[in-house]
């Protein structure tokens, strides 16, 4: 028999073979504290999320610091991966606050995969596509390239917090 | 001949028998299933290692070479040291049974993104008649990639699982 001392987010009865988190869940107790997850994921998820809309911003709504009047097969080449990794950044944007809020148990699968996904772009971008691509030089553009390392360890940072605390709905 | 066994003696032996048939010297043992997947994975990224060899080698003919000069040779390169090393990493995390799921999931996302871009860089040498070896393993990927996510469904972490 646990009680719930959170009475005034949630319920005010006994509870019986149930958490609290739980009951939080259920009852509409805002997902950021019933998750449980530290202040520092939540500082994480958000530098990664301005970091993706900064990109989105760069790449489709200020097209006057990507287009080259003279665009070689290089830079060609870069915009169409772009693109294409463009569509799989909108999608996990919309998606992963669904996956963290619904289904946590498979959250940290969700951001492996993703870190790992991120991990790869970088790592091919430089060091397998380095003759085959080149991305146009600019102002915004080289703050993307910037700071993708800090994106890549804010998600790897979230990784290790969803892989190795325990979660209330595991 | 048999005496009849009573409730309690069944749920004795119905509830240790999984555990017992699923530790194997002090190992959870894993499915036919997984068995099989694993050897697939393994036969399919090996042989892929053996055409990078053949065709770094000229030891067959057939081979665009403008395809090759393109950059892909470059990329099949690295990709193929690549991957035959998380082969291993993944074999001897198999073993040890630990973190097996996120390896199988990370070479899943490397497959698919190699796949996506290999297809966009070099979609204008997509005509199967100009690389034939590289266009069939290009067109079963699909294969491994489904391999790689049911492989990681069907894996058993602990004897809960099992």
């Amino acid at each position: 028999m646990k009680i719930c001392l959170n009475v005034d987010y949630c319920c005010t009865v006994k509870l019986q073979n149930t958490s609290c988190e739980s009951c939080m869940v259920k009852r509409g107790f805002p997902v950021c504290k019933s998750l449980q997850l530290s202040k520092a994921f939540w500082i994480m998820i958000s530098i990664v999320y301005s970091y993706l809309l900064f990109v989105l911003y760069v790449f489709l709504i200020s097209p006057g610091d990507i287009f080259n009047p003279e665009i070689a097969t290089q830079y060609h080449f870069a915009m169409k991966l772009t693109a294409v990794r463009l569509v799989v950044i909108v999608f996990a944007l919309i998606a992963y606050p669904l996956i963290l809020s619904r289904l946590l148990k498979y959250a940290k699968y969700v951001t492996v995969a993703l870190t790992a996904w991120a991990f790869i772009m970088y790592i091919e971008d430089y060091f397998v596509f380095y003759r085959l691509i080149e991305y146009p030089h600019g102002g915004l553009i080289d703050t993307v390239h910037l700071l993708r390392p800090i994106y890549i360890l804010c998600l790897i940072w979230m990784c290790f917090e969803l892989t190795s605390s325990p979660q209330p709905r595991d | 001949m048999f005496r009849k066994k009573n409730g309690n003696e069944i749920y004795f032996l119905l509830s240790n028998s999984t555990d017992e048939q699923s530790i194997v010297d002090g190992r959870v043992a894993q499915s036919s299933t997984f068995r099989i997947l694993l050897g697939f994975i393994n036969l399919y990224i090996v042989l892929g290692f053996v055409l990078y060899l053949l065709v770094k080698g000229n030891l067959i003919d057939g081979v665009n070479i403008d395809f090759l000069d393109q950059g892909y040779f470059s990329v099949l390169n690295i990709r193929t040291t690549v991957v035959l090393v998380f082969l291993m990493v993944m074999n001897i995390s198999a073993y040890y049974n630990y973190g097996f799921k996120y390896l199988s999931l990370i070479l899943f996302v490397y497959m698919l993104n190699s796949a996506i871009d290999t297809n966009i860089l070099f979609s204008n040498f997509a005509l199967a008649a100009e690389r034939p070896y590289f266009s069939t393993f290009q067109l079963s990927r699909p294969l491994l990639v489904i391999s790689l996510i049911w492989i990681a469904i069907v894996h058993k972490d602990n004897i809960k699982d099992a």
